[in-house]
């Protein structure tokens, strides 16, 4: 139970603070997806199942609160959390090296599916530079956040 | 091995094939109305959270803008009261001019009616306090064809004209007016109803003597004294005044002194009768 109301909290704590950081920085193209680095971060130290399952929950919640193509962020947060979720207990978590290249790994591919399921739909968004950008937008934040989370569940016990 | 062992050994890839129907399921019923319309409500369920948020984080915002905004306030006030005196020049400026007009128009009907040539209205712009009772300055002049020794009157109800003076002197577009009140002034007068006949010459102050009138003349306190017709430039029987006080004067005559029928003091608009 202390587990289920703690991701329930984590969230809608993620959601306000992507809500937060848009109107804060409304006049910038760049933003970390905070739930991506979230599902990471259950894949990595929560568990395979828990990964997929919460990967299915916030795309859901994103498709919801983008005007976007509706499934898009649920198909693509739900296979992140199901092919990162392979490395749980087979790597170590713990090490910097290892955090920051699944950072990098997880933001490429999640832009590279959703351009692709995009696109097939024929709704691509016309291409800009930005884009490189927004992996190492999430290196940086993600990095913090894993650091968060990681004290965070500690002192809760959950990992 | 059995299905519920199969089950458990793959439990996250049966949950992502599961989850990844629904979800394609979800990518190909975008044009479905009952999505639609859950998607809607589901946005405008959590569109109230963004509320307090954007409070939040507008406020200090907001704050830093009206620190900003008083900065440009004693600007924005100078410019304020500028404009204001602006307005308040045009409203009196607006007020004159609703004034004029009416003034104009019943001009224009009293001319019918009292069959005078012309009656051009004309304003007091300026009036010495040193020679208070002698002369004043009116704003129109050659550019009204104006001439002088024309009579100048004023009245409040279009009904009665009182009189108020001569034309002295006129320039391109002003005049001096000869008060009635002014030593220099002598005007022919008779009391009304009567045949008495006398001259108006002013004392320089409030009250006007009426000079020559004979001794076997019965005048009486509070008769009207008004012109009369001896002069051909002022049309006979205007009102100057009334009867306050009869005397003897030196010469053998009764001196008559006479109150104007109107307050002296306050001339604004008079009107020259041609």
């Amino acid at each position: 139970m202390k587990k289920f109301f703690t991701v329930i909290f984590t969230i809608c704590s993620l959601v306000l603070l992507d809500i937060i950081y848009t109107k804060i920085f409304f006049y910038t193209l760049l933003k970390p997806n905070f739930l991506l680095i979230y599902i990471l971060f259950v894949a990595l130290f929560i568990g395979h199942t828990d990964a997929v399952i919460l990967g299915f929950i916030c795309g859901m919640l994103l498709d919801i609160l983008n005007l976007k193509l509706f499934g898009v962020n649920t198909f693509v947060l739900m296979t992140i959390g199901y092919i990162f979720g392979f490395l749980n207990k087979r790597i170590d978590e713990t090490l910097i090296k290892v955090q920051i290249l699944s950072l990098f790994l997880s933001s490429v591919f999640f832009l590279f599916i959703y351009y692709i399921i995009l696109s097939s739909f024929s709704l691509s968004k016309s291409f800009s530079y930005h884009i490189f950008f927004i992996p190492l937008f999430d290196i940086i934040f993600g990095y913090l956040l894993l650091k968060i989370f990681v004290w965070y569940y500690k002192l809760l016990g959950i990992i | 091995m059995t299905l519920r062992e199969f089950l458990n050994k793959n439990k996250p890839t049966v949950l992502y094939f599961l989850a990844s129907i629904l979800s394609i399921t979800f990518l190909n019923s975008e044009v479905n109305v009952y999505i639609k319309s859950m998607r809607s409500f589901m946005i405008y369920f959590f569109s109230s959270t963004y509320v307090p948020i954007n409070n939040i984080i507008d406020y200090p915002i907001n704050v830093a803008n009206k620190f900003i905004e008083l900065s440009y306030l004693r600007e924005e006030n100078i410019k304020l009261k500028h404009q204001l005196k602006k307005m308040f020049l045009y409203k009196i400026q607006q007020e004159e001019i609703i004034k004029d007009y009416n003034i104009y128009k019943r001009v224009l009907e009293t001319k019918d009616a009292f069959k005078f040539k012309e009656l051009i209205p004309v304003n007091v712009i300026f009036r010495n306090n040193i020679s208070w009772y002698n002369y004043l300055i009116i704003s129109q002049g050659r550019n009204y064809n104006l001439s002088e020794d024309l009579p100048v009157v004023v009245t409040y109800d279009f009904n009665n004209f009182y009189l108020v003076g001569r034309i002295w002197t006129v320039e391109e577009k002003t005049s001096k007016i000869l008060l009635i009140t002014n030593q220099l002034s002598g005007i022919p007068a008779k009391i009304k109803n009567k045949n008495i006949q006398g001259v108006i010459i002013g004392s320089g102050t409030n009250e006007l003597v009426m000079e020559y009138v004979l001794l076997e003349d019965e005048v009486n306190v509070g008769d009207v004294v008004v012109t009369s017709s001896v002069l051909s430039s002022i049309p006979q029987n205007i009102e100057i005044g009334t009867v306050k006080s009869v005397k003897t004067s030196i010469l053998g005559f009764k001196k008559v002194i006479v109150l104007p029928s109107y307050n002296i003091n306050n001339l604004g608009n008079l009107i020259v009768l041609k």
